[in-house]
């Protein structure tokens, strides 16, 4: 495996992860029933209430409508991140290109929440800053704040996954070259396995990061009136 | 017996919330900055003023980089 990915294979694997969310979900959604009687149905749904009450537990009161757009970046991003641990497939979430893509997405949704419920005016001021006086000063400042968030958000994803699969590729590859030094005659040694158990907790744990960011910066984004606040206390 | 903060799930959130914000403070400053001084080599490359808007601009970054952890900060400790 190389170090740099050509950006047309994570495409590729990134259309993967989305054919199979697809079938995954009109299989999830074919029969439902009132009361579900289905394993299948009561896994699923569990996994969904569980969604909800974190990004309503985050977000606040209310915080149930931005569910379908959270919650499909953390599945999207979840089986992104678990599909480069599958042999002879690579995470798609391992490339710049994917992270800053979903990224931006994320930037321009919760700039578009935002801007719904409290209006264009007050998040332009918010981007002013307090004292008018001030804003030639403050505007530069706060611009650089908020395409920070994008960039943060992408590379720490693209860091961690990227890291994490050059671990697997080296623990994989140092097996064979300790095999080969000793002149034992075995093929390879799984020394990447119980690094390939830790990757899908931290896959998981990167993409619960990804989605709880993304909810704290709606609610930042929809709470624009105590953000001010802040700022005077700031 | 479970953590303080684990015991109500209103709690559990809003801890959850708190670490988050706060794992995002040591990236935040480097970014910011980062963003200052590739907005300022730009426009210096456009304009032909090379090195000075690097420097305004990586001084802005910087200083957006600090308001930035102030204001995660200052978001942390009104969620608590």
């Amino acid at each position: 495996m190389e170090a740099e990915a050509s950006p047309w294979l994570l495409f590729g694997m990134s259309g993967l992860v989305i054919i199979l969310l697809t079938i995954f979900s009109v299989v999830a959604t074919w029969k439902l029933q009132r009361i579900p009687e289905s394993r299948f149905q009561n896994g699923v749904e569990f996994v969904v209430s569980a969604l909800n009450n974190f990004i309503s537990g985050i977000v606040g009161p209310g915080g149930e409508k931005y569910t379908p757009f959270v919650g499909t970046i953390f599945v999207y991003v979840l089986t992104m991140n678990l599909i480069g641990l599958v042999p002879g497939l690579k995470a798609p979430t391992s490339g710049l290109s994917i992270t800053i893509a979903m990224a931006l997405v994320v930037f321009v949704m919760y700039n578009f929440y935002g801007i719904r419920q409290t209006g264009f005016k007050r998040w332009f001021m918010h981007l002013l800053g307090e004292p008018l006086w001030l804003a030639p000063l403050m505007f530069p400042i706060h611009v650089i704040g908020e395409l920070a968030r994008p960039l943060s958000l992408s590379i720490r994803l693209f860091g961690n996954i990227f890291g994490e699969e050059t671990i697997l590729v080296i623990l994989a590859g140092m097996s064979v070259v300790f095999l080969r030094i000793h002149e034992i005659p075995v093929l390879a040694l799984p020394t990447q396995f119980p690094m390939m158990v830790f990757a899908v907790f931290t896959s998981f744990v990167q993409a619960l990061v990804f989605a709880m960011l993304t909810a704290i910066y709606i609610a930042i984004a929809v709470a624009g009136h105590e953000e001010h606040t802040t700022h005077a206390e700031a | 017996m479970s953590p303080k903060w684990a015991e109500k799930p209103e709690d559990r959130a809003k801890w959850i919330k708190g670490a988050g914000l706060a794992s995002t403070i040591g990236i935040a400053l480097v970014v910011s900055t980062v963003i200052g001084y590739a907005l300022g080599s730009w426009l210096d490359s456009k304009l032909h003023t090379a090195p000075w808007l690097m420097f305004v601009c990586s001084l802005l970054g910087i200083i957006a980089g600090f308001i930035e952890v102030f204001r995660i900060a200052a978001q942390i400790s009104r969620d608590e």
